[in-house]
C-alpha cells in the first residue's frame, strides 16, 4: 500500500501507531459516538484533523488525556482509522519525553481506589 | 472439564467476590478452573503503540505460564474473569499471532522462560458458560424464581471492543441477556450497556466518571432496574463510585451493582459463597 504522509506530526503518529491519519475523511462519526466528548476541548475528529495538517498544538490539548481508550471510535470508523491508537500515539509523544501527567504521591484519597484503577491510570498517564 | 485460569490482581482483592462466586458456579457445572501456579499483573490496559513490545512483557509471561501448564487440562484455553485482563491478554496474544517479529523480540528478551509459541487461546468465563455448559443446562439448574428480577446488563468496553478480541458483537452483544434470560430473570434493554464508564479517568478526573455514570444509569430508573450486572472490577467500582459522587443529582437513589457470577450463584442457590451485602441485595427474591 502506498501511503503518502505529508506532515511531520502525521509521520510520527504513523511510526508509533501504524495509523495513516490521511485515511480519515472527517465524517465525524468518531466524535458522535465518543462517550467522553463533552469533557474534551477538541472533538476527536478535530484532533485527527490537526494531525493531518501538522499542527503540533494538538499535543497540548486536553482531549487526548480525557480519551478513555474505549475503542468505540475504532470499531465505528468507516475508513478503518484506529483513532484510539492515534490518541495513544499523541499521548506517547509527551510521555516518552519523560513528562508525566500523574504523580501517584499527589492522588487524593489514594486508598479509596482499587489497584485496577491506579495501575490503569499509571499506565496511561506516565511512561 | 478443566481449564487453566488467570485470576489477575483485582480478583484476589477488590473483586474477591467475583472470583468466589465464579469458582463456585464453575464447580457446580463440573468445570474445574485451575489457577496458574505463577502469574503476574497483566498490565490492565493494552498498550496501543505498535512500535514497541515493551508493554506486552507482563502479559506474555502469563501466557508462557499457561503454556507450561497446558498438559494439565488437555486444551489450550486460558480463562479470565476480569474483562480488562481478558482484553490485555487476548490483545497481546492476537498481536503476537500476527507479528512474528514482535514474538521473536519478546522471546529473545525473556531468557529465563521457555519461548512463547503463540498457541494459548485466551477466553472469558462467559464464553465458557455459553459454549461448554450451555444456557439450556443453566436454565435446568436454576433453583429460584426470578421472574420479578429486572436486570440491567452492563458490558462496558473490554469484552466487546476492539473487534479482534471481542467475545460478542461490538454493537449488539447478546451474551449477558441470554444468560439473564436463562436464569428466568428479565434483561432490561437500554442504550448505554456498552458505553464506557470513564475507566482510569476516575483517578485524575472524577467528574468524567460521574457524568458517565449518570448517563449510563439514566434510563434505568424508569425501566425499574433492580440490579446492574457487570463483568469488570473497574466498571463495578466506577458505577458505584459514580453513583456516590452523583448522589445529590440522584436524590440518594442507587441501583445495586453485582458481578454476573454473583447473580448466577444466587440463582443456583449457592448462597454460601455470597457475601452479606450481596445477599441483602437479593433478599427480596429468596
Ligand atoms: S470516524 Fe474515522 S473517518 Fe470519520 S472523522 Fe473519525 S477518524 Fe475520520
Ligand atoms: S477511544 Fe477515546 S476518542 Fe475514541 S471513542 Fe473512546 S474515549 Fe473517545
Amino acid at each position: 500500500m502506498l501511503i503518502k504522509i505529508s506532515s511531520e506530526l502525521a509521520k510520527k503518529v504513523f511510526e508509533i501507531s501504524g495509523q495513516n491519519v490521511y485515511a480519515c475523511y472527517q465524517c465525524g462519526k468518531c466524535s458522535a459516538g465518543c462517550p467522553v466528548v463533552n469533557e474534551m476541548d477538541l472533538l476527536p475528529n478535530q484532533v485527527i484533523h490537526l494531525v493531518q495538517i501538522g499542527d503540533e498544538r494538538v499535543l497540548n490539548c486536553k482531549a487526548i488525556w480525557i480519551c478513555a481508550a474505549c475503542f468505540t471510535c475504532s470499531v465505528r470508523c468507516p475508513r478503518d482509522v484506529d483513532l484510539a491508537k492515534v490518541m495513544e500515539a499523541l499521548r506517547l509523544l509527551t510521555l516518552r519525553k519523560g513528562i508525566y501527567k500523574l504523580d501517584l504521591r499527589r492522588i487524593e484519597n489514594v486508598e479509596e481506589y482499587p489497584q485496577i484503577a491506579l495501575i490503569a491510570a499509571t499506565r496511561k498517564y506516565t511512561g | 472439564m478443566k481449564f487453566l485460569y488467570f485470576p489477575g490482581c483485582s480478583l484476589k482483592n477488590y473483586a474477591k467476590k467475583y472470583e468466589d462466586s465464579a469458582l463456585a458456579v464453575a464447580k457446580h457445572f463440573g468445570i474445574e478452573l485451575i489457577e496458574l501456579k505463577r502469574w503476574n499483573c497483566c498490565g490492565v490496559v493494552y498498550s496501543l503503540a505498535s512500535d514497541s513490545v515493551f508493554h506486552c512483557i507482563g502479559a506474555v509471561r502469563d501466557l508462557i505460564r499457561a503454556q507450561e501448564q497446558v498438559g494439565e487440562t488437555g486444551n489450550d484455553k486460558l480463562v479470565t474473569l476480569c474483562s480488562m485482563c481478558y482484553q490485555v491478554l487476548a490483545s497481546v496474544n492476537h498481536r503476537l499471532a500476527n507479528d512474528p517479529s514482535a514474538l521473536e523480540t519478546l522471546n529473545r528478551f525473556m531468557d529465563e522462560e521457555e519461548d512463547y509459541l503463540g498457541t494459548i487461546e485466551v477466553t472469558h468465563f462467559l464464553t465458557v458458560l455459553r459454549d461448554y455448559v450451555g444456557f439450556d443446562k443453566i436454565r435446568e439448574e436454576v433453583k429460584r424464581e426470578l421472574a420479578d428480577l429486572r436486570v440491567a446488563p452492563y458490558y462496558g468496553c473490554m469484552l466487546v471492543r476492539p473487534k479482534e478480541v471481542a467475545i460478542d458483537d461490538p454493537e449488539e452483544p447478546v451474551i449477558l441477556e441470554q444468560l439473564i434470560e436463562s436464569l428466568g430473570a428479565y434483561p432490561i434493554d437500554y442504550p448505554f450497556r456498552t458505553e464506557c464508564c470513564g475507566s482510569y479517568n476516575v483517578v485524575v478526573n472524577k467528574e468524567v466518571v460521574k457524568t458517565r455514570v449518570l448517563r449510563i444509569i439514566s434510563p434505568l430508573f424508569r425501566a425499574r432496574a433492580d440490579i446492574i450486572v457487570t463483568v469488570c472490577p473497574l466498571c463495578t467500582f466506577n458505577l458505584e463510585y459514580g453513583m456516590k459522587l452523583a448522589s445529590r443529582q440522584l436524590h440518594g437513589k442507587k441501583i445495586p451493582v453485582v458481578y454476573f457470577t454473583e447473580l448466577l450463584a444466587f440463582a443456583l442457590g449457592l448462597d454460601n459463597v455470597l457475601d452479606k451485602t450481596t445477599l441483602e441485595i437479593f433478599k427480596k427474591y429468596m
